[in-house]
């Protein structure tokens, strides 16, 4: 598709089968959740699911699109023997 | 075809971002510089300041009517008779800046890359763009527009620091400009650069959260007078401000004089290809605003056929300019002072007087 609009409009037909794809795109969920989801709409709270992902002591929230009644997975010190220097 | 999507706070921004990013693209810097010369950095401070304070009593007056838009306080005033007549205005207001900004976007790219290319294909390739993106619905274009706008900031940025070598302290003085009549008295019509004041009216119902309107409106204005500011300032360097010429494409212009080093050269194509991106979105969205307006007007059965309609009627009124002068007579004088009659004179004389008729309704009913 690119190349037939390639060749009949260079980079605008390019540009056109650029964007009508990613708007078709942006509309698509995967059951319930948006397609370039947490990226676009810009989700902070998707933590756990994501390219980048935080080490594991630090993924303290559950994804807020699961919608749950608790989105604190864990305290914000969990390994309090840690901090407090006794190590067992 | 959905379009009881709501907009999230950032999707909200980035449409108002994308909004004045094209203005930026279009011939708004040069219409400003053009006006009062070396003085467009004072005029921007003077003309930013007095659309902060609009901004506000727009926040302010719009208090009273939660999840309404300039069209139901319209109504709430003076009924379906003055809401059908706010309603054709606008609907006529949206219809010029799409015209406007397709042809002044089409003429660049016709004059630029598509010399042998007849406008009326690159006119229908834009419709063609806007009216598949209609059908699909407001969530793919707000997606979209949040996707493309990090990217066209980016551009704007690049070409602020990229010319910052260029800037020169003799190009921005006298730094009041031609006169002080000049600056302040006559350059208050660059108040229509702030285009975005049109949308806000508008906003509110489009929000998930209604009560985040402050937040989005103040966020965007902020960061879209930023972006004015850095494409302003490399312009005064650039561009003779003395003497008139003809309104080019100053954020193009400015991209091609972008060199770093000899592995990067002529960015300014990779810019255009986002740009026309930026274009698309921002036309798309226009034709949504159209269509939501004609549907609060008019009972629309079929919302298909009126992406269809609208964006067939503004193919065809693009088809009426015979030459890119007339396009830039329009801009220079009827959409300046249209844009600033609605949104200083008429948007906020309607909101002051249904805000005046809703607290005598209320001592009313208390009494």
């Amino acid at each position: 598709m690119y190349i037939i609009l390639g060749y009949f409009a260079g980079f605008l037909g390019i540009a056109l089968g650029f964007f009508i794809h990613f708007v078709i795109l942006a509309n698509q969920s995967s059951f319930g959740i948006p397609f370039f989801s947490p990226y676009i709409p810009y989700n902070t709270l998707s933590d756990n699911n994501n390219l980048h992902m935080k080490p594991v002591w630090k993924r303290e929230k559950r994804s807020k699109i699961l919608n749950t009644k608790k989105p604190q997975i864990e305290e914000h010190i969990s390994m309090k023997w840690r901090k407090n220097g006794k190590q067992l | 075809m959905e379009n009881n999507y709501k907009l999230g706070k950032v999707e909200a921004i980035a449409i108002i971002l994308i909004v004045m990013i094209n203005k930026l693209i279009l011939n708004i810097p040069y219409y400003i510089v053009d006006l009062v010369g070396s003085g467009a950095i004072i005029n921007l401070l003077y003309i930013g300041t007095i659309d902060f304070i609009l901004l506000l009593v727009i926040i302010k007056l719009f208090k009273n009517f939660e999840n309404s838009d300039i069209l139901d306080v319209s109504e709430f005033l003076g009924g379906k008779i003055l809401k059908n007549l706010i309603g054709f205005l606008c609907i006529a207001l949206f219809f010029l800046v799409a015209f406007i900004t397709l042809i002044d976007f089409s003429n660049v790219l016709h004059t630029i890359y598509f010399s042998n290319f007849p406008m009326v294909y690159i006119l229908f390739f834009f419709i063609l763009g806007v009216l598949i993106a209609n059908i699909i619905g407001i969530k793919g274009i707000s997606r979209t527009i949040c996707f493309i706008v990090p990217f066209a900031i980016f551009s704007v940025i690049i070409t602020f620091f990229t010319s910052f070598e260029n800037l020169d302290i003799k190009d921005i003085t006298p730094i009041i400009g031609k006169s002080y009549t000049n600056t302040f008295i006559t350059g208050l019509s660059n108040c229509f650069s702030m285009y975005i004041l049109v949308i806000y009216y508008f906003l509110k119902p489009l929000l998930k959260d209604v009560t985040s309107f402050k937040k989005v409106s103040i966020i965007s204005f902020a960061i879209s007078f930023i972006l004015l500011m850095l494409t302003i300032v490399p312009m005064l360097t650039l561009f003779n401000t003395s003497s008139n010429s003809e309104p080019i494409n100053s954020l193009f212009l400015l991209s091609r004089q972008i060199e770093l080093g000899r592995f990067l050269q002529r960015i300014d194509a990779l810019f255009i290809f986002l740009w026309i991106f930026a274009i698309f979105a921002y036309l798309s969205f226009i034709i949504f605003m159209i269509n939501r307006i004609i549907k609060k007007i008019f009972p629309v059965s079929n919302e298909k056929m009126l992406s269809y309609s609208t964006c067939g009627i503004l193919f065809g009124i693009a088809l009426i300019p015979v030459n890119i002068s007339h396009i830039h007579f329009i801009e220079d004088t009827l959409y300046r002072y249209l844009i600033i009659g609605f949104t200083f004179v008429l948007g906020i004389i309607l909101l002051t007087l249904a805000n005046f008729k809703k607290r005598k309704l209320q001592k009313n009913n208390i009494s």
